[in-house]
């Protein structure tokens, strides 16, 4: 076989230009991916001992990306061994890597093909769920009143997130959210708030035997309302 | 005893309004995201839990004192 380089005789370290054999079986790039490939899976020290040569040797060919004429045959023989015993595995241009690395290598593309058409599909529902949140805001806001908060409430899109007017407390009952810091906004503050009772529906029994409790605990504690650190209000 | 049922009472009644109810508690001023949410319930279950350790320390101490004092303590 015809030399191209070699680290021992580096003619390419000299500054000259390696010799190229124009009709080589195999090319410096394809020899550069088997070999690649042959580091990635099993890292530079073993792959240098299954390809036979010195760790020098081959770290200076991946380093350089210049094939010496020792890696060159190395991976020649590597890959026509691999080819021997491992034709089977399908690898159907003849560039083979080691070991049955392309059915490893086309698997995960299998996966990794899978994950991004499920993250394609998230993507798309997310981005209808957004557009139909958009328009809900929109015939929210057209359909706001300037006065009075109470009809405000009462005017939610499509009655779902209203306030609670029945007696079963609905779990999925949601605060309104207009306006942050306010009861409508499902915000408790310390000390009760005008027309809460409305704005917090079922939750305003809790709200207020909460608001007892914490009176009451705080009554009992020595320390009053300044409590210990980290203690929740 | 009554300091620990209230403290009892408080986080079980926090836990529920956050969760259940998404209402957002002082010192917040804004609405709570998911996130969020999910954090401040679980401070809250960690609060209730400890309460309720508390509580039951509380219930066993109270049980040694009479027990010790032949039941002419009451608290």
């Amino acid at each position: 076989m015809k030399t191209v380089n070699d680290h021992d005789e580096p003619l390419w370290e000299a500054g000259q230009n390696p010799e190229i054999e124009p009709d080589a079986p195999l090319s410096d790039d394809l020899l550069l991916d088997l070999l690649d490939a042959l580091v990635e899976e099993r890292g530079r020290v073993p792959a240098a001992q299954s390809l036979g040569v010195n760790y020098r040797t081959l770290a200076l060919c991946c380093d350089s990306r210049q094939v010496s004429r020792r890696m060159r045959q190395a991976l020649v023989e590597f890959r026509d061994r691999v080819s021997d015993v491992g034709g089977e595995t399908g690898d159907a241009d003849g560039d083979g890597t080691p070991d049955g690395s392309v059915e490893v290598l086309r698997r995960r593309v299998a996966e990794l093909e899978d994950e991004n058409a499920e993250l394609r599909e998230l993507a798309e529902e997310r981005a209808r769920q957004l557009e139909v949140l958009t328009r809900r805001l929109a015939a929210l806001e057209d359909s706001r009143q300037p006065d009075g908060a109470a009809e405000v409430i009462d005017a939610d899109a499509d009655g779902m997130h209203g306030n609670y007017h029945g007696d079963n407390a609905a779990q999925d009952w949601r605060p309104p959210r207009r306006r942050p810091g306010m009861p409508d906004a499902g915000v408790v503050a310390l000390e009760e708030q005008s027309d809460e009772e409305f704005a917090f529906g079922p939750a305003a029994a809790l709200v207020a035997e909460w608001r007892q409790v914490r009176l009451g605990s705080q009554v009992g504690e020595p320390g009053g309302p300044g409590r210990g650190k980290g203690a929740p209000l | 005893m009554d300091r620990a049922v209230a403290r009892v009472r408080r986080s079980e009644l926090e836990v529920e309004m956050l969760r259940d109810f998404h209402l957002t508690l002082p010192p917040e001023t804004d609405p709570l995201d998911e996130s969020r949410r999910k954090d401040h319930v679980r401070w809250r279950r960690d609060a209730l839990a400890e309460a309720r350790r508390e509580l039951g320390r509380a219930k066993r101490a109270r049980l040694l004192r009479r027990v010790t004092t032949l039941g002419f303590r009451r608290r």
